[in-house]
């Protein structure tokens, strides 16, 4: 008996929790997902200029444009196969302002569904503006909105931005492309592990210089093509990386899931052979001579023999030993260009030598993590290369 | 007391294990590293666990010397009523504190990742009125449904962060002590307030049939707590290093929220973790609100339904106190310095005072 | 008292009731005339008995005693002659034949009672007896005739096994309690008898094991029963709901079944069994949330076909209770919470839906038990030729016009299929129910709402009890013996020792 006034109450109270309402409640399809996000410097689109010039905007100052690809419900829908012509499943939209914030909020003002950004996945940054503006300061929003996860991804854009989230194909959502495109590690060299805004915020926070992967468009084709340098002092961007250092740096720091090496015959330039690489692993220990940090890293890789041209008779076919021996001067070359980029133009660690020395010299990186990026510069570097052909592929040799 | 309502040592071992994980298990993290900023944490940890076990010794000593009674009960027999009137009013407003901070990290991380929106008295009252539904049953119903929930807690907890280790880096859990044991010993003082929730015992052990196997339960009831922290901190470190969980308010949360695991129907991870933190902060509600409500109701001479019925409002307010997020931080570490006054030092005072009023007692028989 | 010639009056029935036999049988069956006024189907046939002058009657009920036993038992062996061996007989008397001579000597007829007040022989006849006056006695000899109108044995239909016994208790008291006797040789199994209704009355029996049984728990059964207070008890639900634990509780308290073997199982766990006259479905006390999932066959399996069959069967509970729920949660609350592609192909279902998506659910769940109603009471031809209709045309339909998402279909039909997975048809519907008020809650709160309510369930079942057995257990307990029996089902040779809960008098189930 003791349950039932408590009883009572409950359903009273739960009677009255449903009229005063459901205050989150939102039904999903009444909401504008966004996807992907592109970051460029402020320009302001030609449809905000309209609007603006019928007095619409606060005064501030254009540093910023977002674009946001937002998913399209009408063409999403499957049921509807009538209306599934060229129409394509995404928008993107843009705002300027300077504050990103603001720009997204002011898409309320534009649109009847209030954008959401938990299934945002991709953030792509202009070049330019990161050479201008701080990293943190940019993505300062994306840390503390609730909505967006940490699991997004950051890449930089040499050039535009918004272009990257554009395709000529249809059907096809581009910021979902350039996610997929991340996954492709095992494929190539020159995409590297990707870098979502947690992990980013980790090096932000610890003033470590890093790269970020560097995405080029042309015409809604875009293409992962080196990376861009971020300096952990300024934490701006600094420069990019070209393929083949990109190549280089990751061949040092042994980060390569699967890819090919290219080289070609001593003997006769026109003659190329690949190499795909199976395994990578880099051994890197530091050693301290007083303040004085030197290197040695040990590169090892299995693979097999892929490709071979021009072979024009059997008895002239050079021996593994010397294939190897090619491969591996290629590489020497690949990282050679690295360190010098690294250790000369820009000055900055951005393979992670850095945590091998916080790791097995502790006291020591205590001092030296201040400048660590030009302590680094003046360390030397010594490697070693192994490459070893373990198959041929179908053919027997 | 019912006669019924007993609990046996295992039960207590879990209920102790419940109360310890609430709100601590999300910022944990953050709160060691910024005292260590170092990821030997997990260390501070473990002592931090070992410390804690000590201080659940004496609590243990101290409840056998006064079978079947609780702390509120026996207080006042060691130090004289008015004092021990004291010393209670002090625990209760101390538990009374616990569970509405408890309740307040609740509205405040499911305001932020559930429901947005909502009014907190929206989250808190209905959550109340449960808790109070579940603590008019009594410390054995307390005692199973923590039963009911720790392996559910358990599963999910170990599973999600199992699925974390995609973005687990090793290189970040390095060096080992590379700085020596001084981050570590900074580090426990936080790593000891997550620990909070073993003071349980005090009036748990009243209802143990064989009260002398108190103790093992307690040494159980913190070193499941303290794998629960160690995962936790290791697997939150190793994710997002040193320097990116001290920004984070909730870095926990964080780190299941830093991956995606398309393929897995889910996805995203971080609906399961809220769930069985909820319930954890449940459990850690209704117990220390029961603890609470006991004290009042056996210092009154009260019912304990109508105590309870009048506290719950009263913890509704007191968690509606902090203006902030800041002024609750702060209001969880003051309550963590408190408890480990009110249950680390005090205690072993009581003790001694306890066996010496026993021995003079003898020795005026003799 | 000598016959009274009232008429009619009530008092002066009573009064008739209430007297004795006198040993006059032309008296004495005026008496029972006049009882039976308004019982037309009381057959009365007098008849000399033993080829002597001693006359008798015997009187039964048309239909409710067996003919054929009265002929050939009872009237048959009356008209023998027996009169000399009755004169030889110690208990020989002038002008009568003595009771204890017939039943010692004649009368085939197993049960029988010597009864001397009218109104207790009335009760007998109505009851199937058959009553033996006999000139110059003053006790009538009742004769047990009783034949039940039972139907054949048959496989029980609410409970179906695909492997294990096919026999289901039937509508006959004693029929029932022969199954359970013949489920095997055991003297320990003890069978109790009741009367249960103050108007109408009915056996009860409770049977248990002596040596296993915990003697409070019995002690409680039996306390309950004799507790009840009803003109009649119609049938053992009514026992279930008048003797549980908390009437507001939505989970049943006691479990029901049709099948001996179950009964049986619980009754060497240590439980008690329960069963009524007219009704085939039996009652195990106490009963815990787990023993609802579980189904006989789970042991007649290999172990790990009956683990999983157990995990399978959590699950579909677990649908069956939260999945809409889940599904309002995620749709109006956390379109966050979910995969992206998923979100994008709800995004897209769901344009044009007109409804919040609890009142989209609510029609859907409204109109699929509106549906399973309705299933239920048509002729056994009409059932599937419903289900199609309703199912496939109105889902279709309705997704079609766009006043629900397919996703929403979807959810309902798993949540449908769920809940018919589950093996107690009653905890089926406490399920059901539940899934309701899981909705609205998350209607309110979203995913937080489904967790309080999660969790206000829990707390409603570790403080509920059946018997003195919390109702949570096993659940709700570390004894890891027990678990050997709950999710997981462990191999036989492991499950050594009876459940701990119940507090049996012996705990091993092996020698």
């Amino acid at each position: 008996m003791g349950l039932y006034p408590n009883l009572k109450r409950a359903f009273v109270m739960l009677w009255l929790l449903l009229l005063t309402g459901c205050w989150s409640s939102n039904e999903i399809e009444d909401l504008s997902v966004y996807v992907g996000i592109a970051l460029d410097k402020g320009e302001v689109t030609a449809e905000e200029q309209q609007l603006r010039e019928q007095g619409s905007a606060e005064k501030n100052i254009d540093k910023v444009t977002a674009t946001l690809q937002i998913i399209s419900s009408k063409s999403s829908s499957s049921s509807d196969q009538s209306t599934k012509t060229d129409q394509k499943p995404f928008i993107n939209t843009a705002g300027t302002g300077d504050s990103v914030f603001e720009i997204f909020r002011e898409f309320a003002s534009r649109r009847d569904q209030p954008v959401i950004g938990h299934h945002m996945k991709i953030v792509v940054i202009s070049g330019g503006l990161a050479r201008a503006n701080r990293l943190d300061d940019m993505l300062d929003f994306f840390y503390r909105d609730n909505d967006i996860r940490p699991s997004c991804f950051v890449v930089v854009s040499r050039g535009e931005a918004r272009k990257t989230l554009e395709t000529k194909v249809p059907g096809g959502i581009p910021a979902f492309r350039l996610v997929g495109m991340l996954d492709n590690r095992n494929r190539t060299l020159e995409v590297i592990p990707s870098v979502s805004l947690s992990k980013l915020q980790g090096y932000l926070q610890s003033g470590t210089s890093f790269i970020l992967q560097n995405v080029l468009s042309a015409q809604g084709e875009i293409k992962f093509s080196g990376a861009a340098v971020i300096k952990g002092e300024t934490k701006k961007l600094i420069g990019y990386l070209s393929e083949e250092e990109l190549k280089g740096l990751v061949w040092l720091t042994g980060s390569g899931k699967g890819g090919l090496v290219k080289a070609y015959d001593h003997n006769d330039s026109g003659r190329s052979m690949a190499y795909e690489m199976k395994s990578m692993k880099s051994t890197i220990k530091s050693r301290a001579d007083g303040k004085k940090l030197s290197f040695d890293v040990n590169i090892e890789s299995e693979g097999r023999l892929i490709e071979l041209w021009n072979h024009a008779s059997i008895f002239n076919r050079p021996a593994t030993k010397e294939l190897e021996a090619i491969f591996e001067q290629k590489v020497r070359r690949l990282i050679d260009q690295a360190i010098k980029k690294m250790q000369q133009q820009y000055r900055v660690d951005v393979a992670g030598f850095g945590s091998h020395v916080r790791i097995e010299h502790p006291r020591l990186w205590q001092s030296v993590k201040k400048d660590w990026d030009s302590v680094f510069s003046q360390s030397l570097i010594h490697y070693k290369v192994k490459l070893k052909i373990t198959e041929f592929g179908s053919l027997i040799d | 007391m019912d006669e019924n309502d007993y609990i046996t040592p295992a039960q207590v071992a879990v209920v102790i294990i419940n109360a310890m994980l609430g709100a601590g298990i999300l910022t944990l993290p953050r709160t060691t590293v910024n005292a260590a900023h170092t990821p030997d944490v997990w260390l501070s940890i473990m002592v931090g666990g070992f410390v804690i076990i000590l201080f659940g010794m004496v609590l243990v000593r101290l409840g056998l010397r006064y079978r079947g009674q609780t702390f509120y009960q026996y207080v006042s027999r060691i130090t004289g009523r008015w004092i021990g009137a004291f010393l209670s009013l002090v625990v209760i407003v101390y538990f009374m504190l616990v569970a509405s901070f408890e309740v307040r990290a609740l509205s405040e991380v499911t305001g932020l990742y559930l429901l947005e929106g909502t009014p907190s008295w929206a989250i808190i009252m209905p959550f109340l009125w449960v808790g109070g539904y579940l603590i008019r049953g009594g410390v054995s119903a307390l005692a199973r449904l923590c039963e009911v929930i720790l392996p559910i807690t358990g599963i999910i907890f170990f599973l999600t962060m199992f699925l974390s280790f995609g973005i687990f880096d090793i290189h970040n859990m390095r060096p080992v002590l590379g700085l020596g044991m001084t981050p570590v010993l900074k580090g426990i003082e936080p790593a000891l307030l997550s620990f909070i929730g073993f003071e349980t015992i005090i009036v748990l052990q009243a209802f143990m049939k064989k009260p002398e196997k108190a103790a093992k339960s307690v040494i159980a009831g913190i070193l499941i707590p303290t794998a629960f922290y160690v995962t936790t901190v290791v697997m939150v470190i190793g994710a997002l290093t040193v320097d990116g969980v001290v920004t984070k308010t909730w870095p926990t949360m964080d780190l299941i929220r830093s991956f995606e695991l398309s393929g897995l129907i889910f996805e995203r991870f971080e609906s399961f973790l809220l769930v069985i933190w909820i319930m954890q902060i449940y459990s850690t509600f209704t117990i220390t609100c029961y603890a609470s409500a006991l004290g009042i109701a056996q210092l009154t001479g009260r019912n304990l339904k109508s105590v309870i019925t009048v506290l719950l409002p009263v913890i509704y307010i007191l968690s509606m106190a902090p203006h902030s997020l800041k002024d609750l931080n702060k209001l969880g570490d003051m309550l963590g310095l408190t408890a480990l006054c009110l249950f680390g030092l005090l205690p072993l005072l009581l003790l001694i005072l306890s066996k010496w009023k026993a021995g003079k007692k003898d020795g005026t028989v003799s | 008292m000598t016959a009274g010639h009232s008429g009619g009056s009530e008092e002066s029935e009573q009064r008739l009731q209430e007297s004795n036999f006198t040993g006059d049988l032309v008296s004495d069956l005026k008496l029972l005339q006049k009882c039976c006024e308004r019982h037309s189907d009381t057959r009365i046939r007098e008849l000399h008995i033993g080829h002597t002058d001693v006359r008798a009657a015997i009187v039964f009920i048309e239909g409710l005693s067996n003919n054929s036993e009265i002929q050939n038992n009872i009237i048959r062996p009356l008209m023998s002659n027996f009169a000399e061996r009755y004169e030889g007989d110690a208990s020989y008397a002038e002008g009568t034949v003595s009771g204890s001579f017939l039943i010692n000597n004649v009368l085939s007829v197993s049960e029988w009672a010597a009864q001397s007040r009218v109104q207790e022989v009335m009760t007998a006849v109505l009851a199937g007896s058959t009553a033996l006056l006999i000139a110059g006695s003053k006790e009538a000899l009742i004769l047990g005739t009783t034949k039940g109108k039972a139907r054949s044995l048959e496989e029980p239909v609410s409970e179906a096994v695909v492997r294990g016994a096919r026999i289901g208790f039937t509508e006959l008291l004693s029929d029932n309690i022969a199954i359970l006797r013949q489920q095997g040789k055991c003297d320990e199994l003890c069978i109790e008898r009741f009367v249960v209704g103050k108007r109408v009355k009915k056996d009860l029996v409770i049977a248990y094991m002596e040596e296993i049984a915990n003697p409070q728990l019995v002690e409680e059964v039996k306390r309950r029963i004799a507790g009840i207070d009803m003109d009649m008890v119609h049938e053992s639900g009514y026992v279930e709901q008048l003797i549980e634990d908390s009437y507001l509780s939505p989970f049943p308290q006691l479990q029901s079944t049709e099948r001996p073997d179950r009964v049986m199982a619980a009754l060497v766990e240590g439980r008690v069994g329960i069963l009524l006259d007219g009704t085939p479905f039996a009652l195990i006390a106490p009963v815990t949330f787990s023993m609802l999932l579980q189904s006989p066959e789970d042991y007649a399996e290999r172990w790990i076909s009956g683990t999983l069959f157990r995990l399978l069967r959590l699950l579909a509970a677990l649908n069956s209770l939260l999945v809409p729920a889940l599904y309002i949660s995620f749709i109006s609350f956390h379109p966050g919470l979910i995969p992206t592609k998923l979100a994008m192909s709800i995004l897209g279902t769901r344009e044009g839906v007109p409804f919040s998506s609890l009142v989209e659910a609510l029609i859907m769940e409204v109109s699929i038990e509106i549906l399973r109603e309705a299933g239920l009471r048509l002729p056994k031809p009409i059932g599937p030729a419903m289900g199609i209709v309703g199912g496939l045309v109105i889902g279709e339909a309705a997704v079609q016009a766009g006043i629900v998402s397919p996703i929403l279909v979807i959810v309902v039909a798993v949540t449908a299929i769920s809940s018919f997975a589950i093996p107690q048809y009653n905890a089926g519907i406490t399920l059901r129910m539940l899934r309701f008020i899981a909705m609205f809650c998350s209607a309110v709160l979203g995913l937080y709402g489904v967790v309080l309510f999660f969790l206000l369930l829990c707390s409603h079942m570790v403080k509920l009890k059946s018997f003195g057995v919390p109702y949570a257990s096993p659940a709700s307990s570390i004894r890891i013996s027990d678990w050997k029996d709950f999710f997981i089902r462990a191999p036989i040779p492991f499950m050594k020792s009876r459940p701990k809960l119940l507090h049996t008098k012996n705990t091993k189930r092996k020698g």
